[in-house]
C-alpha cells in the first residue's frame, strides 16, 4: 500500500515536472482563477480615452509642429500573469520574439503607456509596469512640454522638475524619453510640491486605470 | 499518509487564497512559502516535493526561473534537512525556518533594490509565523483524532 502511494506521488512528481517546464499557462490560468480577477476595463475606459485625447491637444498646441511626425504599429496581447510578491510589479503578456516583440518597446492600455517590455520569450514578454521602483522614464507636462522625470513605484511621482515651471493639477504627464514612441499619455498631475532639497518640484500622479484589472494591452512593434 | 498529505494540501489551498486575496489588497503576506516550510517538518520527501512543486507550477509568473522560484522550490527541502540535524522541536524548528527563509527570500529578492521596506517585511514575518501556528495546531488536531 505505501509503495502504491509512493508510486502515485512520483507519478505526479513528474505531471508536475513536465507542466512547469513545457505549459506553464495552466498554472497561470489556476493563479488567474484562485485570484478571482475581475474585468475593470469598461469602468475605466473613457476616463483613460479622454486622459489620451488630452495628450493629443498638449502635443499638437505646444510641439508636435516642431517634430517628425510618427506612429508606430502595436500588437494586442492578453496578460498571461502578474508578478505575485511585493518586489517588482511585472505582468507576462502573451506574445513574444515569434509575434515581433522586443526588448524596451512601450505597451499601452487604451492609449495610455503602462510599461515596457523587459524580457521577451518565444510566445510570451515579461513587462516591468511604470508601478515597479525601478522603472524610470524622461517625461514632458502640459501644453508646454515641462522636461521632468517620471520615478515608479507603488506611488510614482514626477521629479525634477524646474522650479519656474508653471504646472498645475490636471496638467497631463506624457512619455519623452528614447526607444518609445513621443507623445505616450501617462497620467495627470494630482498635487504639487517641492523637493526635499528645495532644487526641483515634485508631482504625485492621478491614474485612470487599476493595473491588476487590465487584461488586454497593446504593444509597441 | 494519505490522510496526513490530503490535510496539508488542504491547508496549502487554503494558503493560496488567503495569499491572493490579501495580494488583490495590496498586502503582501507570503503564506503559501512559511506553509511549506512548516510542511517540512510533516511530511516525508517525496510528499513535500510533490508539494512544493504544485505551489511552484501555480506561483511561476513567467516560463523561466527566478530567484524567488527557487527558494519557494529548494528553501522547504533545505528545512527539512535542518531538522533531520537538529532534532528539536517541530514548532520551535519551524518558527525558526520561516525566520530564515522569509529573510533570506526577501534578501535574494531585493537584489536589484527593490526592498519593500522594513515594516513590510515584519508584517509579513508575523503573519506567516501565525499562519504556521494555525498549521501546527490543526494539523495536530487532526494526527490525534
Amino acid at each position: 500500500m505505501k509503495r502504491r502511494n509512493q508510486w502515485f506521488l512520483i507519478t505526479c512528481i513528474a505531471i508536475f515536472i513536465i507542466l512547469i517546464f513545457i505549459t506553464p499557462s495552466y498554472g497561470w490560468q489556476i493563479r488567474n482563477w484562485l485570484e478571482g480577477r475581475k474585468n475593470g476595463e469598461s469602468e475605466t475606459a473613457l476616463t483613460a480615452e479622454n486622459e489620451a485625447l488630452k495628450a493629443q491637444l498638449a502635443q499638437l498646441q505646444g510641439i508636435a509642429a516642431q517634430l517628425p511626425t510618427s506612429s508606430a504599429d502595436y500588437l494586442r496581447a492578453m496578460v498571461y500573469s502578474r508578478y505575485p510578491f511585493n518586489f517588482k510589479n511585472e505582468i507576462l503578456v502573451n506574445i513574444g520574439s515569434s509575434e515581433g516583440v522586443s526588448n524596451n518597446k512601450a505597451v499601452i492600455f487604451r492609449g495610455v503607456l503602462i510599461g515596457t517590455v523587459r524580457d521577451v520569450f518565444d510566445h510570451s514578454s515579461l513587462v516591468t509596469t511604470i508601478f515597479d521602483n525601478s522603472f524610470k522614464l524622461p517625461v514632458r507636462i502640459g501644453s508646454h512640454g515641462y522636461d521632468a522625470l517620471f520615478l515608479g513605484g507603488s506611488s510614482p511621482i514626477v521629479a525634477s522638475i524646474s522650479k519656474t515651471a508653471n504646472i498645475s493639477p490636471g496638467d497631463i504627464v506624457y512619455s519623452a524619453g528614447a526607444g518609445i514612441e513621443y507623445g505616450l499619455p501617462i497620467a495627470l498631475i494630482a498635487t504639487t510640491s517641492t523637493s526635499k532639497d528645495d532644487l526641483f518640484q515634485e508631482a504625485s500622479l492621478n491614474f485612470a486605470y487599476d493595473i491588476n484589472s487590465i487584461q488586454t494591452v497593446l504593444v509597441e512593434k | 499518509m494519505r490522510v496526513r498529505l490530503l490535510t496539508c494540501l488542504a491547508i496549502l489551498g487554503i494558503a493560496f487564497i488567503v495569499e491572493f486575496f490579501l495580494s488583490g489588497a495590496g498586502i503582501y503576506i507570503n503564506v503559501v512559502f512559511a506553509t511549506l516550510i512548516s510542511m517540512a517538518f510533516v511530511l516525508d520527501p517525496w510528499e513535500l516535493l510533490f508539494a512544493t512543486l504544485a505551489s511552484v507550477f501555480i506561483l511561476n509568473w513567467q516560463p523561466a526561473a527566478s530567484p524567488e522560484i527557487f527558494m519557494i522550490g529548494l528553501f522547504p527541502f533545505v528545512a527539512y534537512f535542518f531538522q533531520a540535524i537538529f532534532r528539536w522541536q517541530k514548532w520551535t524548528m519551524s518558527t525558526l525556518a520561516i525566520l530564515v527563509g522569509l529573510s533570506c527570500f526577501y534578501a535574494l529578492a531585493s537584489m536589484g533594490g527593490t526592498f519593500p521596506g522594513t515594516r513590510p517585511f515584519l508584517l509579513d514575518l508575523v503573519a506567516v509565523e501565525l499562519f504556521a501556528a494555525i498549521f501546527f495546531l490543526s494539523h495536530n488536531q487532526w494526527e490525534n483524532t
